[in-house]
């Protein structure tokens, strides 16, 4: 099981004077997935994943990054990691390819293969035509990916990104949330902060909820929406008349409410793949037609609605 | 191999940015640029400190003298003035260096010299010089007429005519006295034993200056070299100070870089790196030695070359020069683990770095106060900038080795201290 951990998170404490930024935070995260955590600003997100890069030290507890502990072997943590600064963290005087360049060194490249590595992350994040350029030349979303570049250099097995995304125009955040599914595909393990329940969504295999320095949930999607109660919402619309079939369906197993109103029937259920089925088939035993049919999951908003009591964006 | 990549990089953004280059380079020498105009001209031991201009004066001699006196009888002339000695004396060969004489007949030719500016000072000898200097008559003042926006060399010009008037009158004021005591004691001094005193002092007054000195206006060589060379240690010294101020103020700068980089994220960035963060360190102030070590030889160099500074030998220079640079880089070091963000800086620069270099500068200003020399030199030495500008006195001074080791290991002690104060404090920021 360890083996396919690239992160274990045991039991960590940060405070900073009385407050405790990060109080008893414990996860793990498999390789070659993308983990986000997911959480509003001052959730903890950045410090935890601080003291996961070796910037901070833990008050108490400790991580193992590629079965290294963040503690004990720093320096063994810090080769096997890239980390995605939440702001941009390059010299702004020197072009891209210097500032590629020299990071690389700080990563223990040289020569040949540091130049030829700088070209490749170079054209992967499309900036091969303007690297001879001063990053202070370029757009906030240019930035951003040479932000990123920087800590791919050196392939590292595990790739923290603190909120990298904020503050860019859609076409550079799709071009980032792109490149961050590609690392994936290529056995990259991503630990990814965010506040932005959509972004979550749409990367994590999975996904942890914090606030208030807390981990408050950890799984997939699909578990933190079953774990806090959540339904399906199905909306359904039919081409004859909707009363006969109301209480046959409110009988199938896995549908808690069916209602009905100006000609559409809502269904909430726990597993909308699951009963959809039997919806059809009721609806065809009873000679009523389903014109169509919208499934509304519940999505991660709701869940840390229902986890804390208030919304991502407070 | 990265501690040389990151001071490479420091080093690079030092000597990119204008400022920087303005404060490091531009400024001291622009302030011993000024000083060394304002004294006159560069210093160096060849060359004369202080050039002061050739005087054109125009003279009309209307002594008319006293027939009863001839006050120079071993010349061919029958009855030698006052005037003629008077003008003798300021054609003679030691005034050369200050002024060059005209005769001209009367004294509105002489005024005329002066309005039409071919010369600058009219000197004009009035007909009763000679009774005035023998009997003090009124009447015989020597007219000085000037060009009004001149002060250097008509003050010359007037200071040796009264000096001539004075000494006339401290005869004549002793023959007087004299006599009235020979009178009063009952004995008649005879009028030639009176001319003979007044002749033997005139003999030496023109013709044995040497012996005499009376009427002697010079400035003799050894003088001459004495003050080239008090105005060559004067630059030097202040040149010293200038530099070891802005050494600091870099060293200071330097340091600075550390919270740039934290504010831009880029000294954390650095630290999530396979790159131990003592090695960061290290790059940093490898960047502050080098850059400081930099602006003093391009400082020496410069201001050997346009100012005629004499640092001293090679090893008593590279023993001031490297103690100082790591001195000025500890002291940056140590000053910026007191802050937490470049806002703070400004008032470590316009307060701390200033203060302390002034205190530095103690030596400097009261070098040419003998009462204070002393004290200067001790305020001076409870700062590094003190120790530093100590160090390249000696250097200058030809101090012995040993002297300057023993400097040169207190400033190591400071930089020692200031940077173990300093790597902790910041260490603890960043645990």
């Amino acid at each position: 099981m360890e083996n396919t951990l690239a992160i274990q998170v045991q039991d960590l404490h940060r405070s900073f004077g009385q407050n405790r930024a990060v109080d008893g935070v414990s996860f793990d995260v498999l390789r070659g997935e993308i983990f986000s955590l997911l959480g509003p600003n001052g959730a903890g997100k950045t410090t935890t994943i601080s003291m996961l890069s070796c910037l901070l030290r833990a008050d108490s507890g400790d991580a193992l990054v590629m079965g290294h502990s963040v503690s004990a072997e720093p320096q063994l943590v810090k080769a096997s990691i890239g980390v995605v600064p939440q702001e941009v963290a390059l010299y702004s005087d020197l072009s891209a390819r210097e500032n590629l360049l020299f990071w690389g060194k700080m990563q223990g490249l040289r020569g040949g293969p540091l130049a030829h590595r700088v070209d490749e992350v170079l054209d992967v994040i499309g900036l091969t035509d303007r690297q001879k350029d001063r990053i202070s030349t370029y757009s906030g979303g240019m930035k951003r990916r040479v932000n990123i570049a920087v800590a791919l250099l050196h392939k590292p097995a595990l790739v923290i990104m603190d909120e990298p995304t904020v503050g860019i125009d859609p076409q550079s955040r799709r071009s980032i949330l792109d490149n961050v599914k590609q690392l994936r595909d290529q056995g990259t393990t991503v630990l990814y902060t965010t506040h932005y329940m959509e972004e979550a969504q749409e990367l994590s295999d999975h996904v942890g909820i914090m606030d208030h320095g807390t981990l408050v949930a950890v799984g997939t999607q699909r578990e933190l929406v079953q774990s806090v109660g959540e339904l399906d919402r199905i909306q359904l619309r039919l081409n004859g008349p909707a009363e006969a079939l109301l209480d046959t369906w409110k009988m199938i197993d896995g549908i808690h409410d069916v209602a009905s109103e100006d000609g559409v029937v809502t269904v909430l259920a726990a597993d909308s793949n699951r009963v959809l089925p039997r919806l059809f088939e009721s609806a065809a035993g009873a000679g009523v037609r389903i014109t169509s049919v919208d499934v509304q999951e519940p999505n991660l908003e709701a869940v840390f609605l229902r986890l804390t009591g208030r919304a991502l964006r407070d | 191999m990265q501690a040389l990549d990151i001071a490479l990089k420091d080093i690079r953004h030092s000597f990119t940015s204008l400022f920087g280059l303005v404060f490091m380079f531009v400024v001291p020498l622009l302030i011993v640029g000024l000083m060394t105009v304002a004294f006159g001209g560069t210093a160096t031991s060849k060359q004369q400190a202080f050039s002061v201009p050739v005087t054109k004066v125009v003279l009309a001699n209307l002594d008319a003298g006293d027939q009863e006196v001839d006050l120079d009888p071993s010349d061919s002339n029958p009855s030698t003035t006052a005037g003629d000695l008077l003008t003798h004396l300021l054609a003679s060969g030691e005034m050369k260096q200050l002024m060059t004489i005209t005769t001209v007949a009367s004294a509105n030719a002489a005024r005329d010299a002066v309005d039409g500016r071919t010369a600058e000072v009219a000197v004009i000898i009035p007909t009763a010089f000679t009774k005035a200097c023998m009997e003090g008559v009124p009447g015989g003042a020597v007219e000085v007429y000037q060009d009004p926006t001149l002060t250097l060399g008509p003050g010359i010009v007037r200071a040796i005519i009264g000096q001539f008037a004075d000494e006339f009158a401290s005869v004549r004021i002793m023959t007087s006295t004299a006599t009235a005591s020979f009178a009063a004691a009952g004995i008649t001094p005879s009028t030639d034993r009176i001319t003979r005193a007044i002749r033997q002092f005139v003999s030496e007054a023109t013709a044995n200056k040497e012996a005499s000195g009376s009427l002697k206006v010079e400035a003799p060589p050894a003088k001459q070299q004495k003050s080239a060379n008090l105005l060559a240690t004067i630059l030097a010294v202040n040149m010293a100070a200038m530099m070891i101020f802005y050494v600091y103020y870099t060293g200071t700068a330097g340091a600075e870089s550390i919270l740039l980089e934290q504010e831009q994220g880029t000294l954390q960035r650095l630290f999530t790196t396979k790159t131990a963060p003592a090695v960061v360190m290290q790059g940093k102030m490898l960047a502050i030695v080098l850059t400081t070590i930099l602006q003093m030889l391009v400082l020496m160099l410069f201001s050997a070359l346009a100012f005629g500074i004499r640092w001293g030998g090679i090893l008593p220079i590279a023993i001031a020069l490297v103690p100082t640079a790591l001195c000025a880089s500890a002291f940056g070091v140590f000053l910026i683990s007191f802050l937490k963000t470049t806002r703070q800086a400004g008032v470590v620069f316009g307060g701390v770095v200033t203060a302390t270099g002034m205190l530095a500068l103690a030596s400097v200003f009261t070098m040419s106060v003998p009462s204070a020399a002393q004290l200067g030199q001790r305020i001076a030495l409870f700062v590094p900038q003190g120790w530093s500008l100590l160090a390249f006195r000696q250097a200058m001074d030809g101090a012995s080795l040993g002297n300057l080791l023993t400097t040169a290991a207190v400033m190591l002690v400071w930089t020692t201290v200031m940077f173990v104060v300093g790597r902790a404090r910041m260490a603890r920021r960043f645990a």
